[in-house]
């Protein structure tokens, strides 16, 4: 709930400063947002992303809670990058576990392609956490895009910490 | 490593357990793994839609187990996928179909049955997890009909509608009645296996799984056979067909 609030006042905020920035701008003249009431659902037939909010107007709620929503699930699906492309992030079993989560998380809410393995490189990646990532998508990775390239890559990655990849790797051919 | 009583065996965060118990089909098998903040916790499928996720070892009844051969890398990317499975606490049917079962936990750490499948046992949970993780235990392709087996897909039948589960799953488990099961000391066998033997084949599961039934008798000896009710059903002599329950707390399948 709180990160609903903070995604609509910083919502609120970014309508301000445009307000503001539209005082020193050239004039602009937008054509009126036909008239609706937030209660009036029938009103409703565009798609939030359809909808214009302009200075002065107020969103309506269903705008602002696809707002908020999409801004929460853009931070939860990106967060299996976290320790993914930090190379010193702690690799004790709590840190894997987290980043095995966040990867069920990114799939659930957005699907294997929000699970793009494609920028993946030995020496830009931890190489435990891209072995709990491929683990962890290994069900669907024909559904992952780069999850063969990250394989491959992985090999090195793992050299660069000392580790042999055919014993990390066993079983992900 | 070898089978210890699940009550004197220690194993580190970044591993897994595979403990096996007696259980009314025979044995009974499940995972273990520390949690994040709640302690070692055994994850296994009691019976049909019961998942339990309880506290490790579990007081009764007893269980034997062993910490499988697993790179340490590999082995805490299974105990992240084993708490993802536990958070989601999953409603899964038993069900008996092996080969359809394959591929049952997704990308997303939710159990999501494959086309055609009834449902996993107690052992293909365990099993699946492995396989959702590329870290099969067995090799299902190899598993065999016996015919044994046959009268233990009766059996679930039969305590199906017990628990009262819908009259069309259990029409869809009898239909897929053929006399192939992993049992679950298979399963425990195959994680007790160095890991380059590992997937293990139906021939050395099933030699070794007598064996690991003998290594579990003699850790924890069989408990006495409950006094048979007058409704029992006699297919399966050392089954007691009595459902999870208050006179069944364990109701281990």
């Amino acid at each position: 709930m709180n990160s609903i609030r903070s995604a609509i006042m910083s919502y609120s905020d970014n309508c301000g400063s445009f307000a503001e920035a539209g005082s020193h701008a050239p004039q602009r003249h937008y054509a009126p947002l036909p008239t609706r009431h937030a209660t009036d659902e029938s009103a409703y037939e565009e798609s939030a992303d359809d909808i214009a909010v302009l200075p002065g107007q107020v969103a309506s709620p269903d705008v602002l809670a696809d707002y908020a929503k999409r801004s929460m699930d853009a931070g939860i699906v990106s967060k299996w990058r976290q320790h993914l492309f930090s190379i010193r992030a702690s690799t004790d079993v709590d840190a894997i576990s987290e980043t095995v989560e966040y990867v069920f998380e990114a799939v659930a809410r957005a699907g294997e392609s929000s699970v793009d393995l494609r920028g993946v490189a030995s020496n830009n990646v931890n190489a435990e956490h891209l072995v709990a990532v491929l683990r962890a998508t290994y069900s669907n990775r024909h559904k992952i895009p780069g999850w063969e390239h990250a394989r491959r890559e992985a090999s090195e990655a793992l050299r660069l910490v000392a580790l042999d990849p055919n014993e990390v790797l066993v079983g992900l051919d | 490593m070898t089978f210890v009583k699940a009550s004197a065996l220690t194993f580190s965060k970044d591993q897994v357990a595979v403990g096996l118990s007696h259980g009314n089909f025979g044995s009974h098998v499940g995972l273990a793994f520390h949690s994040a903040k709640d302690g070692v916790k055994l994850l296994h499928l009691r019976f049909h839609k019961q998942i339990a996720s309880e506290d490790f070892p579990p007081t009764a009844p007893c269980w034997m187990a062993t910490v499988p051969e697993i790179h340490a890398t590999n082995a805490k990317a299974l105990v992240g996928i084993a708490r993802a499975v536990a958070k989601r606490n999953p409603s899964i049917s038993f069900g008996i179909n092996l080969f359809k079962a394959n591929g049952a936990f997704d990308s997303n750490g939710h159990y999501r049955a494959p086309r055609g499948s009834d449902g996993l046992t107690c052992a293909t949970f365990i099993a699946q997890i492995f396989h959702a993780a590329g870290l099969a235990l067995v090799d299902i392709k190899t598993w065999a009909e016996r015919s044994d087996d046959h009268l233990w897909g009766n059996a679930v039948c039969d305590l199906l509608g017990k628990v009262k589960a819908d009259a069309e799953h259990i029409a869809a488990v009898r239909a897929n009645i053929n006399g192939i099961r992993l049992r679950p000391e298979e399963v425990a066998f195959s994680a007790n296996e160095p890991s380059d033997s590992r997937p293990v084949r139906f021939a050395e599961a099933e030699a070794g799984g007598k064996n690991t039934m003998a290594t579990l008798s003699a850790l924890c000896p069989p408990p006495a056979p409950p006094a048979p009710p007058a409704t029992v059903s006699p297919v399966l002599p050392i089954v007691s067909f009595q459902p999870p329950g208050p006179s069944n707390p364990t109701g281990q399948l």
